[in-house]
């Protein structure tokens, strides 16, 4: 549906912000670029809109070369982050102007904006200005100004980031039912990691213009591929390694002189290379005896959350969080065992 | 906060300087004496009449108006192009074409309207009347391209972007949603700017000639003439309509913040 | 994309090429060239400087000029502090009664020092019936009307670029220079005036390039009597029909203004509340 091509972007001569950039948005998908600022995420969004004009490659919707395409004629919904309502128009005005521009007139308008409004829950609401709109009702009128001219593709750049975080939960899912029902293609670009976990087909994770990782939303948060995704998704711990055998889909490392074993690893490992492991503090649990997987720890602070309890411990390897469900066995500062789950150990080459 | 001693003191002694002479002057206006001394003697509306009957301020004031207006209106047509460039675009020479923009300020209206007058006398063909709006029209570009500069850099970039997303090109874009988001911007350049032609001395006292003048020129050669308080009183008016003026674009659009 | 930026562009340009840039370089071209003979020549301008009543009359726009910015900076200063301070409300009215002058025409402007300062004015007639004087004064037509005039219709330039380089001072700062123990007037030394400096160096030198160059109130206040710049080169151009006269007048007032402004744009403080 949307494929984009060996794509360069530069805003500066010779400084390219994207570069053998390919990506690939099915048919009725949902797809979020993930990652911090400056890595290409919105920029990758406006090339598709046709506000940045690539120095190279090729983008195409539905079969159609836009790279060339003025962005008023490429059909392609946008919600901007500040919404961009037009202020000195009512709500109705503002849905209808992209039907204004496509000719679309009289009574066929009329129904189509009703239809818009209604279908963001804001029937009765086409009189008011947006000013006079909360900003979560703002946020649907630029939802319906973007769908009621029925692109083939519709993209969102940070859509939910003016809102707080209880509303920001309720639009994300309003707006994933909206996207399914409508059967519409979307990219969907954001900073957030909970917020693409929660509403994608496909999440891709990018970083200085390149892509680190795209997969499914399990995937990404269970699996990173690289150090950069495993960071950005939250994995607190990490410890440096030697791979001594891979067998059996397990890998057995060396770390500090002991021995552990993972059994996630995607990557070609063979004996001798050296690896960065990553778990996330729900993986490990302290214990009072030591076992298989497990190393010896100093207890440094405990911090109670609620339903989970935090510990900070050291080891040899350098500090760790360690999370544990609140009802499980107190540990106060002092000497302890942490066990590693190998489930959750992921294994990846240093580089 | 506290208002001590200072507070008063200070705004009192500028608002008194700034304004205390207004005062004498409204004061001076409703004198019955024909010679100009103050404090004014007994009380009169002769002036105001005077003022009415002299042909030369009645004649002067339409000039000055239609010239002010016509002026102002013919710098933001010429000038809007400008600062939508200046503020969409980046282009080389973008730096000079501001410099040259901002020159008929810099440059003392005294030299710029004898530059013109040199200049028109020297390639002929010009009529008073023409030279005057030309001269107008010069001066008022820099508050024409500055003020429409800050409200189109007001508005939300993102709001132009999605009228083009959804269809409309660059110039239905400007005509259905920029120029409808900048109206107080234009307007508060209008009001600017026709003050400033309005309020012309240095450029018009060169380029007014023979049955052409603006009203401050028709003002200043009756100056040299009379002495009776008809100038009080023709300036009280001028005050009344500014502060007019000045009150209603503050109040509607926040003129001091443009100026 | 570059015929559009060429179509948005060219109109205004050419207007002010052909009708403001032009004239300027053919007013420079005539202050240097003979009248007679049309040579190149710069006995225009070594009339100017060598000639003592132009060397009085130039001496005294500058230091007419400096005064009134001097005396503005006194008067603007802590005016523009409370003004700053003021709730918005209030403010906008203040700020609309403070550029009430700018707004208002010169003539009537200036008419008003001539009703204070006349032989039969406020200051004489106060001073004869007080008995201090025995007859008239004379006021106008000294340097003193035309400080007076010209420093009031500038202040409202000096408080507007105070109260604008104020406004970004965050209260917070002031709080906190007196938690630290400095009264309010050190703090406004201190904390207020470094914090403002852009805005004064910018309302100085509106003001005193204002003063040099004005010419309604020198014409009103000083008259033939008292030149300045501005009358000096009305009375060669319109009275004298020196025109190579009057262009060098005008080319030394226009080198003396842009030079103030480029050296205060070589030196000019950063602005200091945004820093």
């Amino acid at each position: 549906m949307l494929e984009i091509t060996d794509l360069r972007v530069e805003y500066e001569k010779g400084v390219p912000t994207l570069d053998h950039y390919d990506l690939t948005v099915h048919s009725g998908e949902l797809v979020s670029l993930l990652g911090p600022s400056g890595c290409g995420k919105t920029t990758t969004l406006r090339a598709v809109a046709g506000f940045v004009v690539p120095a190279s490659g090729q983008i195409t919707v539905a079969g159609r070369d836009v790279t060339r395409i003025p962005p008023n004629q490429r059909d392609i919904g946008l919600v901007f982050q500040s919404y961009a309502l037009f202020p000195h128009l009512t709500v109705a005005q503002n849905i209808a102007f992209g039907l204004r521009m496509r000719g679309v007139r009289g009574s066929e308008r009329d129904r189509r904006v009703a239809e818009a409004l209604k279908l963001v829950d804001l029937e009765g609401l086409g009189g008011r200005r947006p000013a006079q709109l909360s900003g979560g009702q703002q946020q649907r009128v630029a939802l319906a100004r973007a769908v009621v001219i029925e692109p083939q593709l519709l993209l969102l750049d940070e859509p939910l980031s003016n809102l707080d975080a209880k509303l920001r939960v309720t639009m994300r899912t309003e707006i994933r039912r909206l996207q399914q029902r409508l059967g519409v293609t979307t990219l969907y670009v954001t900073h957030d990691q909970i917020e693409a976990l929660a509403i994608s087909d496909r999440v891709v994770v990018m970083n200085q213009g390149r892509i680190e990782q795209s997969g499914s939303p399990e995937e990404i948060y269970k699996q990173p591929a690289t150090p950069f995704v495993a960071d950005f998704l939250g994995f607190e711990n990490h410890f440096a390694g030697t791979v001594t055998a891979v067998q059996n889909g397990e890998t057995q490392l060396q770390a500090a002189g002991r021995s552990f074993t993972a059994i996630h690893a995607d990557h070609d490992l063979n004996p001798g290379n050296d690896v960065w492991v990553y778990f996330r503090s729900e993986a490990a649990q302290l214990a009072a005896a030591p076992a298989a997987n497990s190393l010896p720890v100093e207890v440094l602070l405990r911090t109670f959350q609620g339903s989970a309890v935090e510990y900070v411990v050291q080891s040899a390897q350098g500090e760790f969080k360690v999370r544990m469900p609140e009802d499980q066995l107190r540990f106060d500062p002092g000497p302890a065992h942490l066990l590693l789950n190998p489930q959750q150990l992921i294994v990846m080459p240093k580089t | 906060m506290k208002r001590s001693r200072w507070y008063y003191v200070s705004l009192g002694i500028v608002y008194f300087f700034l304004l205390g002479p207004f005062l004498i002057i409204f004061a001076a206006a409703f004198g019955e004496e024909s010679t100009l001394s103050f404090p004014p003697q007994g009380f009169s509306l002769n002036w105001f009449a005077n003022v009415f009957a002299t042909e030369q301020f009645i004649y002067s004031f339409w000039t000055s108006l239609q010239l002010g207006l016509l002026a102002t209106a013919i710098a933001l047509i010429l000038g809007t192009p400008v600062a939508y460039a200046l503020t969409h675009f980046h282009f080389p020479g973008e730096g000079l074409v501001e410099t040259v923009f901002s020159l008929p300020i810099l440059v003392p209206g005294l030299v710029i309207g004898l530059s013109m007058l040199q200049f028109f006398v020297l390639f002929g063909k010009f009529n008073i009347v023409s030279g005057l709006l030309i001269g107008h029209i010069a001066i008022l570009f820099p508050y024409a391209v500055r003020v429409v500069s800050v409200s189109l850099r007001n508005l939300d970039p993102s709001v132009e972007e999605a009228a083009i997303n959804l269809g409309a090109n660059r110039l239905r874009t400007f005509f259905l949603i920029v120029l409808p988001n900048i109206r107080a911007g234009i307007a508060a350049a209008f009001i600017l700017g026709f003050i400033t032609s309005f309020n012309n001395v240095p450029v018009s006292v060169f380029l007014s000639g023979p049955g052409i003048q603006t009203l401050p020129i028709a003002m200043l050669s009756y100056m040299e003439y009379y002495f009776d308080p008809t100038i009080a009183a023709l300036s009280t008016l001028l005050i009344i309509f500014s502060i007019v003026l000045v009150q209603a674009a503050e109040r509607v659009l926040g003129l001091s913040q443009f100026v | 994309m570059r015929r559009t930026i060429t179509i948005l562009v060219l109109p205004a340009l050419l207007f002010i090429f052909i009708f403001f840039v032009l004239p300027l370089l053919f007013l420079l071209a005539q202050s240097v060239q003979d009248p007679e003979t049309g040579r190149l020549t710069l006995a225009g301008y070594g009339d100017f400087f060598q000639r003592e009543t132009s060397q009085i009359i130039y001496v005294r726009t500058l230091r007419l000029g400096l005064t009134i910015t001097i005396i503005d900076i006194v008067l603007a200063y802590p005016a523009s502090y409370f003004l700053a301070r003021m709730p918005a409300r209030r403010r906008t009215l203040a700020m609309s009664l403070v550029i009430l002058p700018l707004m208002t025409n010169p003539v009537a402007r200036t008419y008003a020092w001539l009703i204070i300062l006349g032989r039969t004015g406020l200051i004489n007639n106060v001073l004869l019936g007080l008995g201090l004087i025995d007859q008239p004064a004379r006021l106008i037509f000294t340097e003193g009307a035309i400080i007076l005039g010209l420093a009031q219709l500038f202040l409202p330039l000096m408080i507007l670029s105070l109260v604008s380089a104020m406004e970004n001072i965050p209260e917070d700062i002031e709080q906190a220079a007196r938690s630290l123990g400095a009264n309010s007037l050190t703090t406004f030394l201190r904390v207020i005036v470094p914090l403002s400096a852009d805005g004064l160096v910018l309302g100085a030198t509106l003001v005193f390039t204002g003063s040099i160059t004005a010419y309604v109130t020198p014409v009103i206040l000083g008259g033939n009597r008292m030149l300045m710049l501005s009358t000096l080169l009305r009375q060669r151009a319109l009275m004298a029909f020196d025109e190579q006269g009057a262009t060098v007048v005008a080319v030394v007032m226009i080198a003396t203004a842009l030079a103030v402004n480029l050296i205060v744009r070589l030196f000019r403080p950063k602005p200091a509340a945004q820093r």
